[in-house]
């Protein structure tokens, strides 16, 4: 079983952290920015990872990728 | 569709007799609860118990709990609040009960009024209550998600939310999550640990099954509740259940397929049968399920299923509506529609065939979408669309339309009619126009229409209203005309509609008794057609068109019936905003200052819930108006800046004159006249930089904005000769007055052309040519004896006052009654003498009268304090404000605070 995961999310454009987080139902912390993209790290479960790219997608948000880094299912999803 | 809300949408759901406890997580909502955490999330995918252990948690508590289990057809904002305001008001009947009002009447607030209404109205509950969304993933609706979002930011005191969900809602929850605010329960939480595992098996499904057999089960489903029963379904009077346990391998995504179709290979052919035709149900019952499999006996079946724990979940106390559990439901369905397409429509056809017989066309339209009958469905939606558009549920229609292939949809006359109509009465042409495109298109071909003289009838009357809109009246008169000769006489809504163009149309042409008689024929005939929303923007024009031309008596008697016919609908349409804004504005000019503030102050609250901002801009210059002439000149400025700021923001064009003339007063009144020149010239008043007036030649036509910016020219110009800067002006403000009264009077426009005449009196009297300012006033004073004009002379100040006096005293009135001048003296002192001279407050008319505290407290309800500001104002506990409000409702037989308040300024103890 492995209900929790770290996801690395990858969005287009330079998204700033406190911008994104401030509607989101999981707080998505900021790894990398560039111009062109923005990585972010969350810790979610499956429904919290659907409902995560559904937000985004309904924000305008354009997802370039989602992968999963580890499934290291220790402590609470979505914080910061 | 029909408008009655299905109340096992809003029933807590039954639990199951036997069924697992789950102390340690009933422990933590209950922790989460008392720690004063504002959300409970669970969010897990179907089949984890989510329904289960919310409802087994909150039969437990002590507080009152809203219950909405929300389907895929809430996603539309309409119907949605309709659902969360019928789910709070089973905790308090007072809350919503505006938005309901509004919402009955199908139309939508903005999103930030209809949070903020709900909001106030939940922290005047006394207590805490607990609010449950079930199913929360269906609702993806940004309107819906942006309100539920202001919602969770600012959740009032008496509420905890609980979210029930499949996946997490786009709504800011981490900030949440971070300050502690979050009670979650998610799928790792739900999964049913090794002891639960065995207690389902053994003591829910009673088997009896090995330690192993149970242990190998809870490993492969994972502990997910669905996959166990299933398994427990499928083992159950197995000879050998440990050999099948043995076979299932993989995971529960794997196995749950197959063990859907080892249940169902277990049930008798009947059953099995039973369970596949009648999941394309969202919802059964016995009638339905004997429509849609030819059967008889589908309530004994459903109860034989019920028994036998076949996912069938209760949606009603005496067991009539049931629902199968979602995941089954999806299960049952793919095994149906494998290689079964025409099965599967024709189960759709029955089932949609058996809704409309009941009257539920919303359902019977989806069902015929789903069985892709698209002949079926465009007649179905020609035959509901407009109903339904009208209830407000536009986004349900839209999708109807969206589902219909366009060479179908393109081709319904009445559903693009139903469109285009919509749009056009929300004013927005843009949209309206490929609705009309399509409908030139099909009534290109002579045909269309030829039997349907009603269609035919429709369509004239929508090329109408596009030729006002186009500025061209004869023309849309003239194809009114047409529609009203080719108009069935018992099609009362599209005779309706015909008068909604001719009205337009009078009222371009500056012919008020036809525009009058045109909105009166509306009224009439939406009433007929019990089309609530166009009654009312009949009423609305009709008032509206009374007091631009001075009929007083005329407004005052229509917008008093309008009310009352509100009152007794229980729909609440913001349209009426215009109908309580005229009721102000005709006890404003009778010198009953509270009844108009009261009045206008209902404007503004009804124009915001509807997101008028043209109304509640003209609200907002006729409070400042009022207000000026109390002497709150600071009042008065910061009024009218409040409808200049709005009307910058939304840019409404027919308020902009409105608002310049009332500008034009305050900054005179404050000294300021290069910003009164400068409010004017924004209008076309310059030239060259430099402010001028543009020339009005005799006779020329002018509209009633036009002469409303033409008397804050003439203002002007008298407040700079009265301060010495331009005397010579004064000829030309007469002049322009001269044209001015002719021109108004000639069409009717009487408030403007009383104030020329005053303010060509104060002219004169300037110049000392104090006769010829002394006729005037006269003059005015015969042109407004008959609808009783008071405050438009109060408002012109001493001179007028002086030549009033002069004409009382030296006995000069001429037909004009010396009663009515007294009257019109006692406003300029501000001793009201109308409203000391009204009669005591009529308690005679209640079975039971209100007690003096009662009567406090109605007043301060009136002026709009919440409970609690009340109890602090009277200093008296909540609870006590709550009795007195109880008894004020009994007594006026009031069932909200809207209609309290009505009742008591009819009855003058307001």
């Amino acid at each position: 079983m492995e209900d929790i995961s770290t996801y690395r999310i990858s969005v287009l454009g330079s998204v700033n952290e406190e911008e994104i987080n401030a509607m989101s139902p999981l707080w998505m912390e900021m790894t990398r920015a560039e111009t062109a993209a923005t990585l972010f790290t969350t810790r979610a479960d499956q429904s919290g990872l659907i409902g995560l790219m559904r937000h985004l997608h309904g924000r305008g948000f354009v997802i370039l990728s989602v992968s999963r880094v580890n499934t290291d299912t220790r402590g609470p999803i979505g914080q910061k | 569709m029909s408008t009655a809300l299905l109340q096992t949408k809003l029933r807590l759901p039954t639990l199951p007799p036997k069924r697992v406890q789950r102390p340690q997580l009933i422990k933590r909502l209950h922790e989460g609860l008392e720690s004063g955490r504002k959300i409970t999330l669970v969010s897990a995918p179907a089949g984890f118990g989510k329904t289960t252990l919310i409802a087994e948690w909150v039969y437990a508590l002590d507080v009152p709990v809203a219950w909405l289990s929300l389907d895929p057809s809430d996603d539309d904002p309409g119907r949605f609040f309709a659902y969360l305001i019928a789910a709070l008001q089973k905790v308090d009947a007072h809350i919503g009960r505006e938005i309901e009002g509004v919402l009955r009447a199908g139309q939508l607030p903005p999103g930030e009024i209809l949070s903020t209404a709900i909001i106030n109205d939940i922290h005047d509950f006394v207590g805490r209550f607990l609010l449950v969304l079930d199913d929360l993933q269906v609702i993806q609706d940004l309107f819906i998600l942006q309100v539920l979002e202001k919602l969770v930011a600012y959740l009032p005191d008496p509420l905890h939310l609980v979210l029930l969900t499949r996946e997490d809602p786009s709504l800011p929850l981490a900030r949440l999550r971070a300050n502690n605010q979050l009670t979650e329960i998610r799928a790792g939480d739900l999964r049913f640990t090794g002891p639960e595992a065995d207690r389902y098996l053994h003591e829910v499904m009673d088997l009896s099954l090995s330690e192993t057999d149970v242990a190998t089960l809870a490993d492969r489903t994972e502990g997910w509740i669905v996959g166990l029963q299933l398994a427990g379904l499928s083992v159950r009077d197995r000879e050998d259940p440990s050999g099948f346990i043995a076979t299932l391998s993989g995971s529960h995504r794997f196995i749950l397929s197959y063990l859907t179709e080892e249940v169902l290979g277990r049930q008798p052919e009947e059953i099995r049968l039973f369970l596949l035709q009648t999941s394309v149900l969202d919802r059964l019952n016995g009638d339905l399920c004997n429509a849609v499999t030819g059967r008889t006996d589908g309530a004994a079946l459903l109860e034989k299923l019920f028994a036998a724990n076949l996912f069938l979940i209760p949606l009603d106390d005496e067991q009539r509506w049931y629902r199968y559990h979602h995941l089954f439901a999806d299960l049952l369905r793919g095994l149906l529609c494998t290689g079964q397409n025409d099965t599967m429509a024709s189960l759709h056809r029955r089932a949609s065939h058996w809704y409309e017989q009941v009257g539920l066309s919303g359902e019977a339209i989806r069902h015929v979408l789903a069985a892709a009958d698209y002949a079926a469905a465009v007649r179905l939606v020609e035959s509901h669309a407009m109903g339904i558009i009208i209830q407000g549920y536009t986004k349900t229609v839209e999708s109807w339309m969206q589902a219909i292939p366009p060479a179908w949809s393109a081709q319904s006359p009445r559903t693009n009619l139903a469109f285009a109509w919509m749009y056009l009465m929300r004013g927005a042409y843009a949209r309206a126009l490929p609705y009309v495109e399509r409908l030139r298109a099909i009534f290109a071909d002579a045909k269309t229409g030829e039997e349907d003289a009603s269609l035919t009838a429709e369509w004239l009357a929508l090329q109408a209203m596009l030729l006002n809109a186009e500025g061209k009246p004869a023309e849309s008169l003239a194809l009114s005309d047409r529609a009203l000769a080719a108009v069935p006489e018992m099609e009362s809504h599209v005779r309706s509609l015909i008068h909604m163009g001719r009205a337009g149309a009078y009222q371009m042409m500056d012919d008020y008794e036809h525009a009058v008689e045109a909105f009166q024929l509306i009224i009439l005939h939406s009433r007929a057609a019990a089309d609530f929303v166009p009654e009312m923007l009949g009423y609305a024009g009709l008032v509206q068109l009374a007091i631009h031309h001075g009929r007083l008596q005329f407004a005052f008697e229509i917008a008093s019936r309008g009310v009352e016919r509100v009152g007794r609908s229980g729909a609440l349409s913001p349209v009426i905003a215009a109908v309580h804004g005229a009721l102000g504005y005709v006890h404003y000019q009778w010198q009953q200052i509270e009844q108009a503030r009261g009045y206008f102050q209902r404007a503004i609250q009804l124009s915001t819930l509807g997101g008028f901002s043209d109304a509640e801009i003209s609200y907002w210059v006729i409070l400042s108006r009022l207000l000026q002439m109390e002497g709150d000149l600071e009042a008065s400025a910061a009024e009218i800046q409040k409808a200049v700021d709005l009307m910058r923001a939304v840019a409404p064009a027919w308020v902009r004159e409105e608002v310049v003339s009332q500008q034009v007063r305050v900054y005179l009144a404050q000294g300021r006249v290069a910003a009164a020149e400068a409010a004017l010239k924004g209008e076309g008043f310059a030239a060259r930089n430099q402010y001028a007036i543009p020339a009005l030649a005799p006779g020329q036509y002018l509209t009633r904005p036009a002469g409303l910016l033409y008397n804050s020219a003439i203002r002007i110009i008298l407040h700079r000769a009265r301060t010495g800067h331009d005397p010579a002006g004064l000829h030309q403000g007469i002049e322009l007055a001269d044209r001015l009264i002719t021109v108004m009077l000639q069409h009717q426009y009487l408030p403007v052309a009383l104030e020329t005449l005053l303010l060509r009196a104060q002219m004169y009297a300037v110049l000392g040519q104090d006769q010829a300012g002394r006729a005037d006033v006269l003059r005015a004073l015969e042109l407004a004896e008959p609808e009783g004009f008071i405050r438009i002379f109060a408002e012109e100040g001493p001179p007028v006052a002086e030549s009033l006096t002069f004409l009382l005293e030296r006995n000069r009135l001429g037909s004009v009654e010396a009663g009515y001048v007294k009257k019109i003296l006692a406003a300029f002192t501000g001793s009201q003498p109308s409203e000391a001279k009204q009669p005591a407050p009529n308690q005679a008319a209640l079975p039971s009268p209100l007690t003096e505290r009662e009567l406090d407290v109605l007043r301060l309800m009136a002026e709009g304090l919440k409970y609690e500001e009340i109890a602090q104002r009277l200093y008296i506990s909540l609870n006590t404000v709550r009795s007195h409000v109880k008894a004020i409702y009994g007594k006026l037989e009031a069932d909200n605070r809207t209609k309290a308040i009505e009742t008591g300024r009819r009855l003058r103890f307001l």
